[in-house]
């Protein structure tokens, strides 16, 4: 499973388009190996969105970077996230889709 | 390993329709097994002389077909049995390999031989030796497609990168050589492989849907195959081998879907067809692959490992949920529109 979604992971990182690593996880739960990358968290609910400071999402290399971290660190975590979020949409709108994801209380990355 | 299957057309009738009746093919032969009078008849495309459908139509464990060729009243297809092929190659609709022959010219460095080997050894050096033929084979193909890149005016780092998948396969074709000789001791190889009328141009739109089947889906399978046999294999020169492979092969398959992106980009609506029909086929309810599990079916589960190979049940999960978590959806991101910012 886990080599599985390496491999997705890698060809997603090389077709885009794509805005940013999307992690959702139990309330409460920061994804230790993202810490460094992440640039906005939301700890009312756990929910910790990357984003880079001027908000165009991360790096190629850093998004890439924190997927595989994640899925290290879960390999269950195959669930496809619901939405989608693009370079450039405000932070109110991301902030709005990392709510909505706390719902599921699972662990889920993508690149999107 | 590719074979080549001619049908005709009562049989390719009741293969298209998908009924679930038991079916088989076999290398220029006509065989169906089970009663295929008694299947439920639906498919309403053209049948030969007039056409053939698309191999994405035939059930297992014809898989991973190619276009169908009319040939008198039946239609021939070149498909990957027993195996999951990674890049083929391919020239007027068939896929090539070279016969093997007694050389030792393509075996890289051998460690220690199996003591005495047994029937399993045996099994398993065939798969090892067949794999190395197609890994020889793949080095045309990746010559060829780079001659095409050029011919489509392709960007300087996709032809790049097909050259160097070329230089991969040649060492891959080494190693899996290396490990069928350890095997069972044997010193077999390629020999010569007719490459004529190989690096044909083809449209665009054709090239990309065949870089879909044998690149993005075909290798992208490939990488996930290996890589799992790598994970489980105590051998260490297949481990080592099997991971040098599967991150190769992930390559390839990286190349394959960069150049299908890039040819959605700059080619017309023709592409965007031809790349989006051939996802459906390979990710529709018909679609089945199979694995080069048979030729290692009877090796016990352990010796299996060890010596890097899938079984069948592990073979089909893997390919299952390598397409359901990384090809539909990067199929998926690929024919997406971007939304604007």
């Amino acid at each position: 499973m886990r080599d599985i979604l390496r491999l997705r992971n890698r060809i997603l990182g090389v077709i885009g388009p794509w805005a940013a690593v999307g992690i959702a996880c139990q309330p409460g739960a920061v994804p230790p190996p993202l810490a460094d990358a992440v640039e906005e968290t939301n700890d009312s609910n756990g929910i910790v969105g990357p984003d880079a400071s001027d908000g165009s999402g991360l790096t190629d290399a850093g998004a890439l970077d924190a997927a595989d971290s994640l899925t290290d660190t879960w390999p269950d975590a195959d669930k496809e996230i619901p939405a989608r979020w693009r370079r450039g949409q405000r932070t109110r709108e991301r902030r709005a889709g990392w709510q909505a994801l706390s719902t599921r209380h699972v662990v889920q990355v993508g690149l999107f | 390993m590719y074979k080549l299957g001619c049908f005709e057309a009562a049989h390719l009738k009741a293969l298209a329709e998908n009924s679930g009746c038991p079916k088989t093919c076999d290398s220029g032969k006509d065989i169906v097994e089970g009663d295929a009078k008694d299947c439920f008849v639906s498919y309403n495309g053209p049948l030969p002389p007039l056409g053939c459908p698309a191999g994405g139509y035939l059930a297992e464990p014809c898989q991973t077909m190619g276009e169908g060729v009319v040939q008198g009243n039946k239609c021939c297809y070149s498909y990957c049995q027993d195996c999951v092929c990674g890049r083929p190659f391919v020239v007027d609709g068939h896929a090539r390999t070279a016969a093997a022959t007694a050389t030792s010219a393509w075996i890289s460095a051998v460690s220690a031989l199996a003591p005495k080997p047994s029937g399993h050894h045996q099994a398993l050096a065939a798969a090892w030796r067949a794999d190395a033929m197609d890994e020889h084979a793949s080095v045309a193909s990746f010559f060829a497609f780079g001659m095409e890149l050029l011919a489509c005016g392709a960007p300087p780092a996709l032809v790049a990168a097909a050259a160097q998948a070329a230089a991969q396969e040649v060492a891959h074709a080494q190693l899996c050589l290396a490990l069928a000789t350890r095997l069972d001791g044997q010193t077999a190889g390629p020999g010569a492989l007719d490459c004529s009328g190989g690096g044909g141009q083809r449209s665009l739109a054709e090239l990309a849907a065949a870089t879909v089947r044998e690149g993005c889906v075909g290798e992208t399978i490939a990488a996930a195959h290996a890589a799992t046999a790598a994970s489980h294999a105590t051998e260490p020169a297949v481990r080592e081998a099997l991971r040098r492979i599967a991150d190769d092969e992930a390559g390839h398959a990286e190349l394959a879907w960069r150049f299908v992106a890039w040819a959605l980009a700059t080619g017309d609506a023709q592409v965007r067809v031809a790349v989006t029909g051939a996802f459906a086929e390979l990710l529709g309810p018909t679609a089945r692959f199979v694995g080069r599990h048979d030729l290692v079916g009877d090796v016990p589960a352990t010796l299996r490992a060890q010596w890097g190979r899938l079984g069948p049940d592990e073979a089909d999960q893997v390919t299952r949920a390598t397409l359901r978590l990384a090809i539909a959806p990067c199929a998926a991101r690929l024919l997406t529109p971007a939304v604007p910012a």
